[in-house]
């Protein structure tokens, strides 16, 4: 066992420090025949099983009808991820991921004319998600250990990116439903989600009562 | 990534930098530099036909910049302010932050604050100005509605003359000012002010912006301000837009819908309906020329219904 760099115990036999092990990996002056200078280890972890983190995500919206406009009144986020190590780096994880799935639920695409010139080329023609964009986001975690795992841990770093998108989407339509909307493309602008509108309230009856 | 060369002045007085304009043929004024900045350096930038050759840097010019209520105005100040002699002068230096905080300016034009509020972010609003919006006269700018919609006057000064320019005829789509929206400004004129009459107690104001999920611009922009008389009904409003067309505008036809009507629900929706009379409409991909023509009578029409609360007075 080493404390630091030093070796524990009394006599030389008992170790080398570490130091001592990088310098004679590298600088051997008398090298044996057919030996080459370096240390190398490698060591395969073989789980017995893949770990599946889980969670639900849940998004209320408001569509405002004149305009197409979705507003999120509340957004929640419950993440398995097994044992948290750093809670705050755990919710930073959901955090970032839920803007990223923000952003490819509303706002995000890449355009280009009928000439094939890419049109959302910089930050004024392409919306990313900024603040701005983003609700309060209520967030926190059940905690089931996998089996598989050292630490019972699971991952955490994509969960928000891969729920939001068809929780905030699942939400717009649920909110539409009545009028007969059933399907919308992301990202969702409020001018397909109006357009949207017009042609579910146009082409069919409202399903459920007046909009 | 390497500016083009560029001379770069810095006159410490309107008349030095009035003088160096003069002298220099492609110069042109920075102000906060939120829009000639990228535009003048970034290479890919394709917003205006040519960079200048030099920047007069107009930020270390004292007399550019404050706030000032005149409590006896005697120049004239052209508009229709009802001459009561006072006047708020705010120095075309001044930047958002100063007009959003400062407490002369929510006491005397309170829509001016309410608007400055709704600009961007903070980090923005410390730096851009009042007067470098006005001049850009961007047609998504946020501030060009609101200095319509409160009857400000420009004030601008060239080396040999001197004239004061109402809102309404600054931004005039024949314009060939410097910036990318056409304004009045002439080749060596300097916006020095915008002064602002004060509102009265039977003044009602209000702005609303959506803000472009992409820029950060106003993607549409509605400032309101509605003068009542004694038996509340409207004597005289002024509704301008912003982000539908080339260039901020008022909305002359749903104002003579409204002048004589007290403000019912039947008086908004008929001035909401004529809003759009006059506008030729410029979309994106963020919102076509017929969403944009959606919008604009939604927009009027909550703009002036939160006026009709008495709540929101002022």
């Amino acid at each position: 066992m080493f404390t630091a760099s030093k070796p524990t115990g009394s006599s030389p036999r008992d170790g080398v420090t570490w130091e001592e092990v990088a310098r004679l990996a590298h600088f051997v002056p008398d090298i044996p025949p057919g030996i080459e200078p370096g240390l190398d280890e490698r060591v395969f972890y073989d789980p017995k099983g893949l770990a599946f983190p889980f969670g639900t995500y849940i998004a209320v919206v408001d569509v405002d009808p004149a305009t197409g406009d979705i507003t999120i009144d509340r957004f929640l986020a419950v993440d398995d991820c097994g044992p948290l190590i750093n809670p705050m780096l755990a919710r930073g994880q959901v955090h970032g991921g839920i803007a990223q799935g923000l952003g490819q639920a509303l706002l995000e695409g890449a355009r280009y004319d009928d000439a094939g010139c890419l049109v959302s080329g910089n930050w004024t023609t392409y919306a990313f998600p900024r603040a701005q964009h983003l609700p309060r986001l209520e967030t926190a975690h059940t905690v089931t250990p996998s089996p598989f795992t050292p630490l019972g841990i699971k991952g955490i770093g994509e969960a928000g990116a891969i729920a939001t998108p068809p929780a905030i989407v699942n939400a717009v339509l649920d909110a539409l439903a009545p009028l007969g909307v059933t399907h919308l493309d992301m990202p969702l602008h409020p001018e397909q989600v109006l357009a949207a509108i017009r042609q579910a309230t146009t082409d069919s009856r409202p399903l459920g009562g007046t909009p | 990534m390497t500016p083009a060369g560029l001379d770069y002045l810095q006159p410490t007085s309107i008349s030095e930098a009035l003088e160096m304009v003069s002298l220099h043929e492609d110069a042109t004024f920075l102000a906060g530099g939120h829009a000639l900045l990228p535009d003048s350096i970034l290479p890919q930038s394709h917003r205006r036909h040519t960079r200048p050759s030099t920047l007069i840097d107009l930020g270390r010019i004292a007399e550019l910049r404050g706030i000032e209520v005149l409590e006896d105005a005697g120049s004239p100040h052209g508009g229709d302010s009802g001459g009561a002699g006072r006047l708020v002068r705010i120095g075309a230096m001044t930047t958002t932050a100063e007009i959003e905080y400062s407490p002369d300016i929510a006491r005397t034009v309170p829509l001016l604050s309410k608007a400055a509020t709704a600009i961007s972010d903070p980090l923005i609003r410390n730096r851009a100005t009042l007067g470098g919006s006005l001049a850009e006269a961007d047609p998504h700018g946020d501030w060009p509605p609101v200095v319509l919609a409160t009857d400000a006057t420009m004030q601008l000064r060239s080396r040999d003359s001197e004239r004061a320019v109402p809102a309404g005829d600054f931004f005039t789509r024949d314009g060939t000012g410097p910036g990318t929206g056409p304004t009045t400004l002439r080749p060596g004129e300097l916006l020095t002010a915008v002064t602002v009459p004060p509102v009265d107690a039977r003044t009602r104001s209000t702005s609303l912006q959506r803000m472009h999920p992409a820029s950060g611009h106003a993607m549409l922009g509605v400032a309101v301000a509605v003068t009542v008389d004694a038996d509340q009904a409207c004597r005289d409003c002024r509704i301008a837009i912003t982000g539908a067309g080339a260039v901020a505008t008022r909305a002359v036809g749903a104002e003579a819908q409204l002048v004589g009507s007290r403000l019912t629900p039947a008086a908004i929706e008929g001035a909401a309906h004529a809003a759009n009379d006059g506008i030729e409409f410029i979309g994106d991909a963020f919102g076509s020329a017929a969403y944009l023509a959606d919008l604009v009578p939604i927009y009027v029409n909550r703009a002036l219904s939160q006026l009709a609360t008495p709540s929101t007075r002022r």
